[in-house]
């Protein structure tokens, strides 16, 4: 079998999109549906370092360039055939392709465990 | 583009509930938010870690192929190419999102501004790829299952199954330019639109005609014209056999006949290894003495042969009275490399290095060489100043 990668757009290479690694998952305290749920706020301090702030916990990071690259691809039928049945029955190529969605080159990685802003600090204080 | 109406107040008030300040933080905000189809298609969707010079091909419009059976591990193929491919897991996330502002790009100054991006996917896992050597065993198999035998023995109704390069591609998992040198080095032909090798006997009637007609026409061996060969041959073999046979054996002088033929030469060493595989292979061993007797003797006159010319087809075993030579072709070896030792430690305990690696060179490559196969897979030991190496478990 044989399964070709194509670029979404020849011409401009496809879009650049970038990683933010973390440690850790991502989960909603109430294991509810994520889309269009709210993740974070991202800042740069004035030095370029990144600082990212996810529900009452921050992390600091580093913008690095990766060495080799990452491709985002997805898979899409090329004919309205079964893809399932293409792969055992067909002899020829495959039905589908992989389609690069876009290449990464660049990735915030927060490598450190998240600190905890404390919250009840200020009202004590205040 | 937000959903979520996130407004500059918002963000102020986590900044200093965070004890941050405003004024040590660039003046873009990026807030981060799962998009509308977050996770719809993570079934479909694959991360794959290149090399920036596979993205470079890519991008000139040069094939990436993942090839292989749905039961086997695939490899990436560009043109000339391959790669195994792994998948790579991670206790980290990996979120993807389309690009971001960077400190680089940012005004240093100015009122606080928010950018909303929207997160589309988390990954856990991610494809690595890595150069590996083309997979041919699968090749060896398949063109084995039905030889070419010469057409009044081609039976419709024989078994097994002819295969055209786009078969063989389907399958096998190597480039495609691989995938050419492979079929030239195991000498297989293009007949009728399919990729076959030929039947042990049939392509040695195919060179022995060839040899027939040079020694009955007198020609000197460094001569042979092309065309009147092929011409002439093809009046009893398939014109397609005769003519790739007759490049497999012989190689260009770059000179030609006053009639505009290209003059030929033999390639000594192919001829005298197949007239030695045609003793080899029935009797299986034979005497060394005697079948270097009767080996001189099968080559046409002014051939030469020399042991040198049996590497990876042979083993001589000098140990025993008389010596003998067997025919342990190294194509008939699994390309496992851990049964592949053990296989030859069965068949030899001690081995010199001028023994083994013949059964080893196919294996290595620039990054191992054989020295380093060796070092990880046999034992070296040394005695009457010879090195020999054994395996590494036996006593």
């Amino acid at each position: 079998m044989q399964i070709p990668i194509k670029l979404k757009d020849k011409d401009s290479g496809g879009e650049e999109w970038c990683l933010i690694e973390l440690q850790g998952d991502l989960e909603s305290r109430t294991q509810e549906e994520m889309k269009n749920k709210f993740i974070g706020d991202l800042h740069f301090t004035n030095q370029g370092i990144p600082v990212l702030i996810i529900g009452h916990h921050i992390l600091y990071g580093k913008v690095q360039d990766l060495d080799k690259p990452f491709l985002y691809m997805k898979k899409s039928s090329r004919e309205s055939s079964d893809f399932e049945e293409g792969m055992s029955v067909d002899k020829s190529h495959s039905d589908c392709e992989y389609v690069v969605q876009a290449v990464i080159n660049k990735k915030l990685f927060f490598k450190t465990r998240p600190k905890p802003i404390i919250a009840t600090m200020k009202a004590a204080t205040t | 583009m937000s959903c979520i109406g996130r407004s500059v107040e918002d963000v102020q008030k986590l900044i200093h509930h965070a004890k941050l300040t405003e004024d040590e933080l660039m003046p873009l905000t990026q807030t981060l938010e799962f998009g509308k189809e977050f996770g719809e298609d993570s079934s479909k969707t694959l991360l794959m870690e290149v090399e920036s010079s596979l993205l470079e091909n890519l991008k000139r419009g040069d094939k990436l192929i993942l090839r292989g059976d749905p039961d086997a591990g695939a490899v990436l193929c560009t043109r000339d190419k391959t790669f195994e491919v792994r998948e790579a897991e991670t206790s980290n996330s990996m979120v993807l999102l389309p690009m971001i502002s960077l400190p680089g790009s940012m005004e240093a100054k100015g009122d606080r501004l928010l950018f909303h991006h929207e997160v589309q996917a988390i990954h856990h896992t991610y494809l690595e790829v890595r150069t590996c050597k083309p997979r041919l065993q699968k090749l060896h198999q398949m063109l084995n299952e039905r030889p070419f035998c010469g057409n009044e023995n081609q039976d419709e109704n024989m078994e097994g199954e002819r295969y055209s390069l786009d078969d063989l591609l389907n399958c096998v998992q190597c480039s495609e330019e691989e995938l050419e040198r492979a079929l030239h080095d195991i000498e297989a032909y293009h007949l009728y639109g399919f990729w076959q090798i030929l039947d042990f006997d049939y392509r040695f009637k195919v060179v022995s005609d060839i040899l027939n007609l040079i020694e009955s026409k007198s020609w000197p061996l460094d001569s042979v014209p092309r065309v009147e060969t092929i011409r002439t041959l093809s009046e009893f073999e398939p014109r397609p056999v005769v003519s790739q046979c007759f490049e497999y054996y012989l190689k260009p002088i770059g000179r030609v006949t006053d009639d505009g033929d290209d003059l030929y030469t033999l390639h000594d060493d192919k001829v005298c290894r197949l007239c030695a595989e045609i003793l080899l292979k029935p009797a299986g061993k034979f005497n060394l003495r005697e079948f270097l007797t009767i080996w001189q003797q099968s080559v046409p006159e002014g051939l030469t042969t020399n042991l040198s010319q049996l590497e990876g087809l042979a083993l001589v075993d000098r140990s025993c009275t008389p010596e003998i030579i067997s025919h342990f072709p190294v194509t008939n070896l699994t390309e496992d490399v851990q049964d592949r030792f053990i296989y030859l430690f069965e068949t030899r305990e001690k081995w010199t290095l001028d023994e083994i690696r013949p059964y080893i060179e196919d294996l290595a490559s620039n990054k191992t060489p054989v020295s380093a196969i060796l070092t990880k897979y046999a034992r070296a030991s040394t005695k009457d100043g010879i090195k020999y190496y054994t395996g590494r478990h036996t006593k």
